[in-house]
């Protein structure tokens, strides 16, 4: 099971295409949208675009927080408290794979894929209508909109 | 391939006709005898025999209605077998009918050197051969002698086509036809016109790609202009301005404030990117979702120390770890809990999270959020400073140009139009070398979708052409196959016609009959129907010489082999059958002897065997009274008794009686 991103996401970055090494790095701004509104979206295999199977060598983030938020993002969703154990293992089995490089299953490569597609739709609606011009400006309206549904969704105030 | 078939016998079990079995051996010199007469009075079983032995021989089993036929008349018997044995070459081979009235069915087995097998086992040349419709003619079925000369059915034909094999040119036409229709199909093609289409839209994908390969290399090309002309139009401007020193050292400054600015942004804009890739950056909430999660599994001890297998393993033995005896109950409560724990491989990968978790963010959470946001500000003020130097760059820049005037501003307005013209290349190379997108309109113009299309189209039509041509090429094939077919024919039934001729000559030397052809049936010149005794004449001296002719040395069996002839016939053909056949075996009656017997005996030089078979009843009884015992096979419901003696006293009345 391999990353897949929207190939309409991809369209719409297509300006500021220079800015990013890899698609992956897209495909993650996509991810974060996803798990702070809680969104996803399962969208037609024609509508994807494969990437790679296997969290990028050159990507500066860390692969294993990403697995972290999708296994908190995914328990949160499905309602199951951390006291119960059977529960919760059962969920993680369906998650990981230990046997795979990303140490995810394909289930959980999928769900991963649809909170990214998810977060897609929220960028669009939320952050920036237009396609990007200039890198600053979509960052800076990225994180305005990261942390306003994470406001939201937590509650609670911050800077 | 050549070779010789003969039947060395058959026996016969539980069915309509008397039990017995013939031997068709001379076991003096365990040889085939060339001549074994059958005399079996009417109602004996004749044709119940030549049933069987077709079915035996051919592998086709009997009808429901044909095998109810078959039982005895007396009822009370199951099971009936018929067991025939031959020889191909030196190969010996039983087939054995096994029938079951009650449930009416049949079942065939096969005995050969190997061993024996279930069904009926053929060779692949015996298979070409004992086929139910071929058999008739050397188990001769007399309807079949009518059927040759039939214009409606192609009797003589299919033995034609059987024996000389050229059947086997249709069935390599047909395997042609099979394998063109399976590729068409998969090609889902068939026509010229499928064909054409196909190759006008690889046509058309390839003109339009090479369209768009030539644009973008005229733009690249123009491109690279651009990128020259500007330099030098720059060098050109910083010239003419530059012959103000005061202008030019301005503009310097300004470019190299511009230049430190643009840089400064770039770099603030990757370290903020950079570190945007980490989730406890981009909001303090994700670092504390991480950390809650790391907790909570230290609270509910994810993972444990032991895995799921260890208890599993574990409930499969007699002692806990402690040394306890495990009982059903606490092995089962062991399996209940097990699910409690994760399998060992899921702890490493747990506990990497958990270790990212702790190196990554734990401590103040907010902290990478404050260093993301002040890299933020970072990045604003660069923007800011790198749009004013570049607003002040500008400002300097114009107000030199418009300064040292004339080619200058000249210089400035090429620039600026070759800088608009530079964007719209950009854009148009950016769509040129896009990704395709899978939508035939956004991708019109994607080179890498093209390519993609006419690759496609062009095996397409690769395909299409060669079915075509496939089809070209089966066509011409079969046409060959049909005309090797018609030759062979012609030329087989133009020697079978003159052979068989030949042999009718001797046949009726009173009441000649000739063939005009051997086509799909037998035509006679000049006659128009044929009478009883010559139909039979014409069967014997056909079938006679087709056997002659073809590699394969066939017996031929034959029920009442004259008795629609007269004296006169009954002589001449006993006198060629010896030559004509190199097995032959008949069911006689004994009114057919006169005639018949003296000449054949003349022309077979004694080497007959002589067997006659009849029911046994009280009647019949008495005939074997002073016959040796040791040429007597006796069963319960019949006598097979061996030898000329008794053959030929065995007479007309005698056989009413029985």
């Amino acid at each position: 099971m391999r990353f897949q991103m929207r190939k309409d996401a991809a369209e719409w970055f297509r300006h500021v295409d220079k800015q990013f090494k890899l698609d992956f790095e897209k495909y993650y701004l996509c991810l974060m949208l996803g798990f702070a509104s809680g969104t996803t979206r399962s969208v037609p295999a024609s509508q994807l675009r494969d990437m790679t199977d296997t969290f990028p060598d050159t990507w500066k983030g860390q692969p294993r927080l990403l697995i972290g938020l999708l296994i908190a993002a995914h328990l949160d969703r499905m309602k199951i408290d951390y006291s119960e154990r059977a529960a919760v293992n059962k969920q993680l089995e369906v998650l990981l794979d230990p046997d795979t490089p990303t140490k995810l299953s394909a289930v959980g490569i999928r769900y991963m894929n649809e909170y990214a597609a998810g977060g897609f739709d929220v960028l669009l609606e939320r952050a920036l209508t237009d396609k990007p011009r200039a890198p600053a400006t979509l960052l800076r309206a990225y994180v305005k909109t990261l942390r306003q549904l994470l406001r939201d969704k937590d509650g609670s105030k911050h800077c | 391939m050549s070779f010789t078939l003969r039947i060395l016998g058959w026996e016969a079990t539980g069915l309509r006709c008397p039990d017995h079995s013939v031997s068709l051996v001379d076991q003096r010199n365990r040889q085939v005898f060339p001549v074994t007469l059958v005399q079996m009075p009417n109602g004996t079983g004749k044709t119940t025999t030549l049933t069987l032995l077709r079915a035996a021989l051919s592998g086709t089993p009997p009808t429901i209605d044909q095998i109810r036929e078959l039982a005895p008349l007396d009822g009370g018997v199951k099971k009936g077998k018929f067991v025939v044995e031959i020889a191909l070459e030196d190969q010996r081979r039983t087939f054995e009918l096994t029938l079951d009235y009650p449930k009416a069915t049949a079942h065939y087995r096969t005995t050969l050197r190997s061993g024996i097998r279930d069904g009926h086992d053929l060779d692949p040349e015996l298979a070409k051969i004992l086929t139910p419709e071929f058999i008739r003619f050397f188990v001769f079925d007399g309807e079949l002698a009518h059927g040759l000369l039939d214009p409606n059915q192609p009797r003589a034909q299919d033995a034609l086509d059987a024996l000389f094999q050229v059947s086997l040119l249709k069935q390599i036409s047909d395997a042609l036809e099979a394998h063109w229709e399976q590729r068409a199909s998969e090609a889902a093609m068939k026509g010229k016109r499928a064909v054409t289409q196909r190759k006008y839209r690889w046509q058309e994908l390839t003109a339009h790609l090479k369209k768009l390969n030539a644009e973008r290399e005229k733009l690249r090309g123009r491109k690279s202009d651009i990128g020259r002309r500007l330099d030098e139009l720059e060098g050109l401007i910083a010239h003419r301005v530059g012959a103000d020193k005061r202008a030019k050292q301005a503009l310097e400054r300004a470019r190299s404030e511009r230049d430190k600015a643009i840089a400064e942004a770039e770099k603030a804009l990757a370290t903020a990117f950079q570190d945007a890739y980490s989730p406890q950056s981009l909001s303090a909430v994700f670092a504390k979702q991480l950390m809650q999660l790391k907790h909570n599994l230290d609270k509910v001890k994810l993972p444990s120390t032991t895995s799921k297998e260890f208890f599993l393993e574990l409930a499969q033995g007699d002692e806990c770890v402690c040394g306890a005896k495990l009982s059903d109950a606490s092995r089962a409560a062991i399996r209940t809990r097990a699910p409690q724990y994760l399998g060992s491989g899921f702890h490493g990968v747990l506990n990497a999270v958990k270790e990212d978790v702790a190196h990554y963010v734990e401590g103040r959470l907010d902290r990478h959020q404050e260093t993301f946001d002040a890299e933020m500000k970072t990045l604003e003020s660069a923007i800011r400073l790198r749009d004013e130097r570049i607003a002040k760059f500008d400002q300097v820049r114009t107000a030199g140009i418009e300064g040292a005037g004339g080619e200058a501003v000249e210089n400035s307005k090429e620039q600026t139009r070759l800088g608009e013209e530079l964007k719209v290349i950009e854009e148009r190379l950016r769509v040129l070398a896009s990704e395709p997108k899978g939508d035939d309109e956004l991708d019109k113009d994607c080179i890498e979708a093209i390519e993609e299309k006419a690759t496609e189209a062009e095996e397409d039509y690769n395909r299409a052409a060669e079915t075509f041509d496939l089809r070209r090429r089966t066509v011409v094939v079969q046409a060959v196959l049909d005309t090797a077919q018609e030759d062979a024919r012609a030329a087989f039934s133009k020697r079978l016609t003159a052979d068989t001729n030949e042999r009718l000559l001797k046949l009726l030397p009173r009441a000649p009959v000739k063939l005009s052809s051997v086509g799909s049936s037998v035509a006679l010149s000049k006659q128009g129907n044929a009478s009883v005794g010559q139909v039979l004449a014409i069967s014997y001296a056909f079938l006679s010489s087709l056997f002659n002719h073809a590699d394969q040395k066939l017996p031929f069996i034959v029920d009442s082999p004259v008795g629609s002839l007269d004296i006169a016939t009954r002589r001449h053909v006993a006198q060629v059958i010896p030559r004509f056949f190199g097995q032959f075996v008949a069911f006689t009656l004994s009114s057919e002897r006169e005639g018949f017997l003296a000449p054949l005996e003349a022309a077979s030089e004694g080497a007959i065997q002589y067997l006659t078979m009849f029911r046994r009843t009280r009647a019949t009884e008495r005939l074997l009274q002073d016959v040796p015992k040791k040429v007597v096979q006796l069963t319960e419901s019949g006598a097979l008794v061996t030898g000329r003696e008794f053959f030929m006293e065995f007479d007309v009345e005698e056989e009413e009686r029985a």
